[in-house]
């Protein structure tokens, strides 16, 4: 009988557990265990825990952190020019930084797809029409057209007229429309103009920052700032384009709809005073008539009186 | 096979590569907060870790002398960070937010919040739900000593070798064995506590 009784230390037990025993060792400690029913308890007992706690599953984490130095590349044309400036700019240390990739991404396309829009419209010359026989129109690259603001006022209908023509009442309808479209054409034409300028400026601002040497440009900062500012006044401008254009077209409408209720108010004044007319000719007429047919009577019955009396004398004279 | 492929990686990551280091942080994150998450039980400190480890590991690859120890070396630096922050909040006199107010040992349970489910363990035939169930699990790991807790993540969560953490933590192979002992058996008996067993658990089919 082997009188070194082998007792496995505790390390070796958890080598055996997880299996980092060899085969030598590894047999050695299931032999003990199989004569000492006590530690193989145990051991199972052991072996029981690692599997409720292995049901502790991971956690889901978001996107994996993205490390950015100064010399990383970008993949966004429009940002490509204020990396590099980033890297020879003496403002900034080499120093590095996390930041989550999907919130640069979303930062990035976000001011990409402003710029991009002013400049397509810009560029494209884009124009918008609406009213006249056409209806709405977008186009591009048409000149812009002539603003009509020196054309005459719209007609006034005329009042009191002998009939309700459908046809006139039409082209007041559409000379207001014309109008009110030419009015936003004309806001349009100077929106966009003042957006030309504005680009002409960021491009210009772009050439002399790729010109000038290193130092003497824009810094991040700064070409940051002068977008921000672009955007802003031109946001406004559009806002204060969409306020116009709605308050002119309410005014436009109610225009046309107050002047056609008069339109049809005096129509009806000049039709009833027509029937007035009518009807007192129509009265005039019949007195008239009643007192010619008045007189004739008279003269009847003083000729058939008068022949009466002169029968009755002629009688008397017998 | 993944180990080839890594110490390709590291050793272009190691050379400068940006785009080898950015795909190995990507290879890695997900395991470092885990780590962390599982030491800390909270997402915050998870990824506060998991950012100072890789801007560690950043700053300090060429300094890796033997590539096929990367695991180890990475998650030495894990682990420091992780005790750091433990002597950060032993400073402050932070109280863990699963031992409740001052009670001895005995009556800590870890259903604080399930107050409506108070009787739970008395009923045998009561069943955990999956999320319940997660959640006392770390809480258990939370009731280890840091010692414990890190070699028992280590092992059985992390995969790492016993020679891996004892590199890791800078102890032999013995105590990172006998480590993982004591602690396997804290948790049996917590779990038998909190009567967590196979018939008390609600296994999904």
């Amino acid at each position: 009988m082997n009188h070194n009784k082998y007792i496995p230390d505790e390390a070796t037990l958890m080598a055996y557990l997880y299996e980092e025993l060899k085969g030598a060792e590894h047999k050695k400690v299931e032999a003990y265990l199989e004569q000492n029913p006590e530690a193989k308890a145990e051991l199972e007992g052991l072996q029981s825990t690692r599997g409720i706690m292995g049901l502790l599953g991971d956690q889901k984490v978001e996107q994996p952190l993205v490390l950015m130095t100064n010399s990383s590349e970008q993949s966004m044309p429009t940002t490509a020019a204020w990396h590099s400036e980033t890297a020879s700019s003496a403002i900034t240390k080499p120093k590095e930084k996390l930041i989550t990739m999907r919130f640069a991404r979303t930062m990035i396309g976000i001011a990409a797809a402003i710029v991009l829009v002013f400049l397509m419209g810009a560029l494209t010359n884009l124009q918008i029409k609406s009213g006249g026989n056409e209806g709405f129109a977008i186009s591009f690259g048409a000149d812009t057209p002539p603003s009509h603001s020196s054309q005459a006022n719209t007609q006034k209908p005329t009042i009191i007229r002998e009939k309700v023509d459908k046809d006139e009442v039409q082209k007041l309808l559409s000379a207001y429309l014309k109008n009110y479209g030419d009015n936003f054409t004309q806001k349009l034409g100077s929106l966009e103009q003042k957006m030309r300028i504005q680009n002409q400026q960021v491009l210009n601002a772009q050439k002399t920052k790729k010109t000038s040497g290193e130092g003497n440009g824009f810094t991040v900062t700064e070409v940051q700032m002068m977008l921000d500012n672009l955007k802003k006044d031109n946001l406004k401008t559009m806002v204060e384009l969409i306020r116009l254009s709605n308050k002119d077209q309410r005014d436009y409408v109610g225009r046309a709809i107050a002047d056609y209720a008069r339109f049809m108010d005096d129509q009806r004044d000049s039709d009833l005073k027509n029937i007035n007319r009518t009807i007192s000719n129509l009265d005039n007429r019949t007195k008239s008539q009643q007192i010619q047919s008045d007189r004739l009577l008279a003269r009847v019955i003083e000729r058939v009186n008068q022949s009466q009396s002169n029968k009755k004398d002629d009688k008397n004279r017998r | 096979m993944q180990m080839v492929h890594d110490e390709v990686l590291i050793s272009k990551a190691r050379n400068g590569d940006e785009k080898a280091f950015n795909h190995l942080v990507n290879l890695w994150h997900n395991r470092i907060y885990n780590f962390a998450f599982k030491y800390f039980a909270d997402h915050d400190m998870a990824m506060e870790i998991t950012q100072s480890t890789f801007i560690a590991v950043y700053k300090n690859l060429k300094k890796l002398e033997q590539v096929d120890r990367f695991r180890s070396w990475l998650y030495r630096i894990a682990s420091n960070k992780c005790h750091e922050e433990d002597r950060r909040n032993k400073r402050r006199w932070t109280v863990s937010l699963f031992k409740s107010s001052g009670k001895d040992e005995e009556d800590t349970t870890p259903w604080g919040k399930f107050e409506k489910d108070n009787n739970r363990f008395a009923n045998p035939d009561q069943q955990y739900q999956k999320n319940e169930l997660a959640q006392m699990l770390q809480r258990a790991l939370k009731e280890l000593s840091e010692e414990q807790r890190i070699v028992v993540i280590m092992k059985e969560y992390e995969g790492l070798k016993f020679r891996e953490i004892a590199d890791a933590l800078n102890i032999s192979e013995n105590t990172a064995k006998s480590r993982l002992y004591y602690g396997l058996n804290a948790l049996r008996k917590i779990l038998q506590k909190w009567n967590i067993n196979k018939e008390t658990i609600h296994y999904e089919s």
